[in-house]
C-alpha cells in the first residue's frame, strides 16, 4: 500500500467534515440578526424588570457587534443616568444609617448600590469593613463564653478537698481521685472536674493495655460524664471500646458454644448489647438460640 | 505526494470552521458563532481559561439553547464581580466535615456515615454545583471573581483515618475536590493518618492538604496567655510548629487555615496573615460573600443529624433579598 492510498481516505473524511461543519451553521448574517434581536428583547425586558445593571451589559454587548448601533449607544446613556441616580440615593441612604449606627441598615443600602453598580468601588469597601467588623465581634462573643467555662474550671472547691484531690492526682492515684472527687457534688466545669476527668482517661488508658475492654470503656464514659464538653472526642474511643468489647464477647461465645450454650447465648447477647451492629454475633446467637430450641425440643421428647 | 499538503490545507479548514474566532470583540465583550458540536463550557474554557466559568457566558446571553452557528458574548471579566442582583446576592457555603464511618450509623454527632457523605456528594453533582477549592475562594476574595452560580467548597477538619479509609474513595468516585485542615501533632497518632497517606492524599489532584494548627489549641486568648507577648509567642509556636511539619513531610508550606474550635482573634489572624496565610475559616454559621474577611470566613459544620433536606437547605447559594 503506497502513502497516497493512505492518505486519500483521509482527505475524504476532513472534506466530510467541513461540508459538515459549514453545512450546520445558519448563514452569519441571519445569526447577527438573530442575535441582535435576542439581545435587545432579554435587555428590555430586564430594564423593565428594575435590572438595570444587567440590561446595560446587554445593550453593550450590541455595541460590542456595532460600536455605532444608535439605539444602543441611546440607550446606555439613559441607563447610566438612571444607575447614577439610583447609586447615589442608595449611598446617601446607606451613609445616613451607618452614621446612625444602623449597620444592618447600611449594610442593605449598600447592597443596592452594588446591585445598580456592580463594580462600585466604595460600596465593596463599605461592604467589607463591616462585615469584618461583624465576624470579629462574632469572633469576641465566641472566645468570652469560652473564655467563662475555662475559668469556672478554676473555681476552688470548699473545705481542702480540692488540695487533697489534687495531690493524690500528681501522685498519680487516679483511683483515689474519683473516690474523694465523689464525695463533691456538680464538679463538671470545674478544676475538679477537669481532674476527674484526667483520671478517667488515665485508668481507661492503663485498663485498656491490659485488655480489659469494659473497665476501659467504663473509665471512658465516666470521663465523658464527669465533665461534659461539646463535640467530645473521647465519644469516638468510646465507640471504637464498645466494638473491641463486642468483639471480644463474642470470641467469648464462640468458645462456650460447645460447653455451655445457655451462657454462649447470654454473652452473645452482651456482645450485640456493645455493639447491635456486630453481624458475626448476630448470626451466631440466632444459630446458638436454634441449637438451643432444638435440643429443648428433642429432650421433651 | 501532492495529497499530504492538500491533507494538511483541509485540516486547517477544518479546524478553522470547528474553532470559534472572534467576530467582534472591544474591551467590554468578544462575540464568536458558535460552531458545531461546541457548547459555553468549551467557550469558557478557550476564551477565560476555566470552563467553569460557562454560567457568566450562559449570564449575558439570556441562558439561551446552545445551537451551532449562534452569536455568543463572551465577557472579557466579570459582568458582576460581586455577585449582588436586585433579587438579592450569592453567597458561598463551605462545609466542614470532621469524621466518617462505613458502619451503618454513626457513633457520635461530628461522624458521618459513608452512605450519607455519597448521597450529599450525589446532590451536588447531580445538580450541578460547582464544587471549589480553597485557591477558588482566594481567587474570588483577592482578585474580585464573582462567585459560581451554585458553587460550594467542601473542607475537612482534623486528619482522621476515616478521611482516608472512608472519604476518599467516595470523594475519588465522585471527582469532587476538598481541602483537608491537618493539625500536625496528631498525624500518626491512633485515629490519624499517617504522613504517608496524607503524602498519597496529596499527590492527588482532588485533596488540598492545609493547616488546622500544630496541637488543636484554641487560638483566641486563654485565661493562661498571662500577657500579650506570651499568648503572640503561643501563637507563633503553633505556625511555626505545623509550617515545619508540612515542610518536612508534604514538601509545602500551608496558606489556608481551619482555626482549631473556630477560634481566633485579631492578633492570631495578623500573626497567620504575616506568615504568608491567605485565607482562614472559623466554624461560625454565617453567608460567605465577596466581601468577606478572609481571616474569617465562615463554614457550616455538618452533623450526622443532619438530613438531605437539611443539606440542600446549607448549599444554597442565593440569598434572597430586595436590592432594587
Amino acid at each position: 500500500m503506497n502513502i497516497p492510498s493512505l492518505i486519500r481516505p483521509v482527505v475524504w473524511a476532513l472534506l466530510v467534515s467541513l461540508v459538515v461543519a459549514c453545512s450546520n451553521m445558519p448563514p452569519e448574517r441571519e445569526s447577527r440578526a438573530e442575535f441582535v434581536e435576542q439581545q435587545k428583547n432579554f435587555a428590555q425586558s430586564l430594564r423593565s424588570e428594575g435590572r438595570l445593571a444587567d440590561s446595560r451589559s446587554l445593550w453593550l454587548t450590541l455595541l460590542t457587534l456595532d460600536a455605532s448601533d444608535s439605539q444602543a449607544i441611546e440607550v446606555v446613556a439613559q441607563l447610566d443616568q438612571a444607575i447614577a441616580r439610583r447609586v447615589e440615593d442608595a449611598w446617601r441612604k446607606g451613609e445616613s444609617a451607618y452614621s446612625r449606627g444602623n449597620t444592618r441598615d447600611g449594610d442593605i443600602w449598600m447592597l443596592r448600590v452594588l446591585a445598580a453598580q456592580p463594580g462600585h468601588e466604595a460600596a465593596q469597601q463599605r461592604l467589607a469593613k463591616s462585615q469584618s467588623a461583624s465576624a470579629q465581634s462574632q469572633q469576641r462573643d465566641k472566645s468570652l463564653a469560652e473564655n467563662r467555662i475555662l475559668l469556672a474550671r478554676k473555681r476552688e472547691a470548699p473545705g481542702g478537698v480540692n488540695e487533697k484531690i489534687k495531690a493524690f492526682y500528681r501522685e498519680g492515684a487516679y483511683q483515689q481521685v474519683l473516690d474523694s472527687a465523689s464525695q463533691i457534688s456538680g464538679v463538671a466545669g470545674s478544676e475538679v472536674g477537669d481532674l476527674v476527668r484526667k483520671s478517667h482517661i488515665a485508668l481507661a488508658d492503663e485498663e485498656e493495655a491490659q485488655g480489659d475492654w469494659k473497665l476501659a470503656l467504663s473509665h471512658v464514659q465516666g470521663a465523658i460524664a464527669s465533665d461534659p464538653i461539646a463535640h467530645d472526642p473521647l465519644l469516638s474511643r468510646a465507640a471504637s471500646l464498645r466494638g473491641q468489647l463486642s468483639d471480644s464477647l463474642y470470641k467469648e461465645g464462640l468458645m462456650l458454644m460447645s460447653d455451655d450454650l445457655t451462657a454462649a447465648i447470654d454473652v452473645l447477647k452482651n456482645s450485640l448489647f456493645y455493639n447491635p451492629y456486630n453481624q458475626s454475633a448476630k448470626r451466631k446467637l440466632q444459630q446458638a438460640q436454634k441449637l438451643e430450641a432444638n435440643l429443648r425440643r428433642i429432650q421433651g421428647k | 505526494m501532492i495529497l499530504r499538503p492538500l491533507a494538511v490545507s483541509l485540516l486547517f479548514l477544518v479546524a478553522a470552521a470547528t474553532q470559534a474566532s472572534p467576530l467582534a470583540q472591544d474591551e467590554h465583550f468578544v462575540l464568536v458563532r458558535l460552531q458545531s458540536r461546541q457548547n459555553f463550557s468549551d467557550l469558557a474554557q478557550t476564551w477565560l481559561g476555566d470552563a467553569g466559568h460557562a454560567w457568566q457566558i450562559a449570564e449575558i446571553n439570556g441562558n439561551q439553547a446552545q445551537l451551532a452557528g449562534q452569536l455568543v458574548a463572551i465577557p472579557r471579566k466579570p459582568v458582576n464581580p460581586t455577585s449582588v442582583y436586585v433579587d438579592g446576592y450569592r453567597v458561598l457555603p463551605i462545609l466542614c466535615y470532621h469524621q466518617f464511618t462505613s458502619k451503618d450509623t454513626a457513633s457520635h454527632p461530628l461522624e458521618i456515615t459513608a452512605r450519607a457523605f455519597e448521597e450529599q456528594l450525589q446532590y451536588l453533582v447531580t445538580n450541578n454545583f460547582q464544587i471549589l477549592t480553597f485557591s477558588d475562594v482566594e481567587k474570588i476574595l483577592r482578585e474580585h471573581q464573582p462567585i459560581p452560580d451554585k458553587a460550594v467548597v467542601i473542607t475537612v477538619d482534623d486528619g482522621y483515618r476515616s478521611v482516608f479509609d472512608v472519604a476518599w474513595p467516595i470523594l475519588k468516585k465522585y471527582g469532587v475536590p476538598a481541602t483537608l485542615f491537618i493539625y500536625t501533632d496528631f498525624i500518626g497518632a491512633g485515629s490519624a493518618m499517617s504522613w504517608e497517606q496524607l503524602q498519597r492524599l496529596a499527590s492527588s489532584e482532588l485533596i488540598d492538604i492545609q493547616s488546622h494548627g500544630k496541637s488543636h489549641s484554641s487560638l483566641s486568648r486563654l485565661p493562661e496567655d498571662k500577657t500579650a507577648a506570651s499568648y503572640a509567642t503561643r501563637i507563633q509556636s503553633e505556625i511555626d510548629g505545623s509550617g515545619a511539619a508540612f515542610r518536612k513531610h508534604l514538601d509545602a508550606s500551608p496558606v489556608y487555615l481551619s482555626y482549631p474550635y473556630g477560634n481566633s482573634s485579631k492578633t492570631a489572624s495578623e500573626l497567620y496573615q504575616r506568615a504568608g496565610y491567605e485565607l482562614a475559616a472559623t466554624v461560625t454559621r454565617g453567608d460567605n460573600t465577596v466581601f468577606s474577611d478572609p481571616y474569617l470566613l465562615h463554614r457550616t459544620m455538618i452533623y450526622d443529624s443532619h438530613n438531605l433536606s437539611d443539606f440542600a437547605e446549607f448549599v444554597r447559594g442565593f440569598k434572597t433579598k430586595n436590592l432594587r
